[in-house]
């Protein structure tokens, strides 16, 4: 019964081109047919993306500039403004047919929070959503930044959770426009270390429990049999 | 038959705003059923709104930049007769 299950993907560490790629080939599979559901769940090298909403001038540093530092520069498809993924940084791509798990949009931006949310309050770290600003927040700045493209009802792109202390890309960028808010990690807020397998089983069971799913394991290797990876 | 599309509902308040980001298709062009039409901009999604029937683009009601609320009426396509 592939409608109750959410097939986890656990990339380890991949570049973000790459996780770009394993998204559009599970897209392509799911728009040819494929009714599972996934949830990738990776950490990235350090790299800065500026989404549709993006300002150039949210990068405090000129591209070349981090291209020469080497954090690699996407522009990509999904909604909200800059942000930047690195090592020590949980990313999760949710590949799911809004339709088929009859979610509307705004719904299911705001389930993504709830997970979060609830993730951070079982390592015993305070977060909530604020109005009008997307994202998950704490007393001590923002913890989780979303953004998400939606094409045929199918969702692409996702969501970053801060999980490391030393997470370091943060002063690049202007992180999603908002030049007063800091930055933080659950790590810092707890002030014990966190270990990334821990809060991406957590991540999994948690985004699994509230699409009322069952968390299922898909080994990356599988994702050869799916689809191709689309012509742009 | 001539089709009006309209503004999916993205929320639950059902009057949600959006931008229109860019059209897939010009206005006069043939459009194929389910593939990406417009790409609709809201707080942190991007949500592609695709063609409900084969057939020609007749008009476009919105452009590039155009804020739109949940009904209003983005474009109308005339759809092929389906034998």
């Amino acid at each position: 019964m592939s409608e109750k299950t959410v097939h986890i993907l656990d990339a380890g560490t991949l570049g973000y081109g790459e996780a770009l790629s394993l998204q559009r080939r599970l897209v392509a599979g799911k728009k040819a047919g494929d009714t599972r559901d996934f949830l990738i769940l990776v950490e990235h090298p350090p790299v800065v993306t500026l989404g549709r909403a993006a300002a150039e001038a949210h990068l405090r540093v000129p591209r070349e500039v981090l291209v020469a530092r080497g954090v690699q520069v996407y522009d990509v498809d999904r909604g909200g403004d800059v942000t930047y993924h690195g090592p020590g940084q949980l990313v999760g791509y949710p590949i799911i047919d809004l339709k088929q798990a009859d979610l509307r949009l705004h719904r299911f931006l705001r389930l993504i929070e709830s997970v979060l949310i609830g993730v951070a309050g079982e390592l015993g770290v305070s977060a909530g959503q604020r109005p009008n600003l997307a994202g998950v927040w704490t007393a001590g700045g923002k913890i989780a930044a979303i953004g998400i493209a939606v094409s045929r009802w199918i969702t692409c792109h996702g969501f970053a959770l801060n999980v490391k202390r030393c997470i370091t890309g943060f002063e690049l960028i202007i992180p999603c426009g908002l030049c007063r808010e800091a930055v933080t990690s659950l790590e810092e807020l707890r002030g014990e270390s966190l270990e990334m397998p821990r809060v991406r089983g957590m991540t999994a069971a948690a985004f699994a429990r509230a699409m009322g799913r069952r968390a299922v394991t898909f080994p990356l290797q599988d994702v050869a049999g799916v689809a191709a990876e689309p012509a742009l | 038959m001539r089709i009006e599309v309209n503004v999916p509902e993205l929320g639950d308040s059902g009057d949600e705003e959006a931008t229109v980001s860019f059209w897939y298709y010009d206005g006069g062009e043939e459009v194929a059923a389910d593939e990406d039409l417009v790409e609709l901009l809201t707080d942190k999604a991007t949500f592609n709104v695709t063609v409900p029937a084969s057939g020609i683009l007749v008009e476009t009601r919105a452009a590039e930049g155009d804020t739109v609320k949940t009904g209003d009426i983005l474009c109308v396509i005339e759809a092929r007769e389906v034998q």
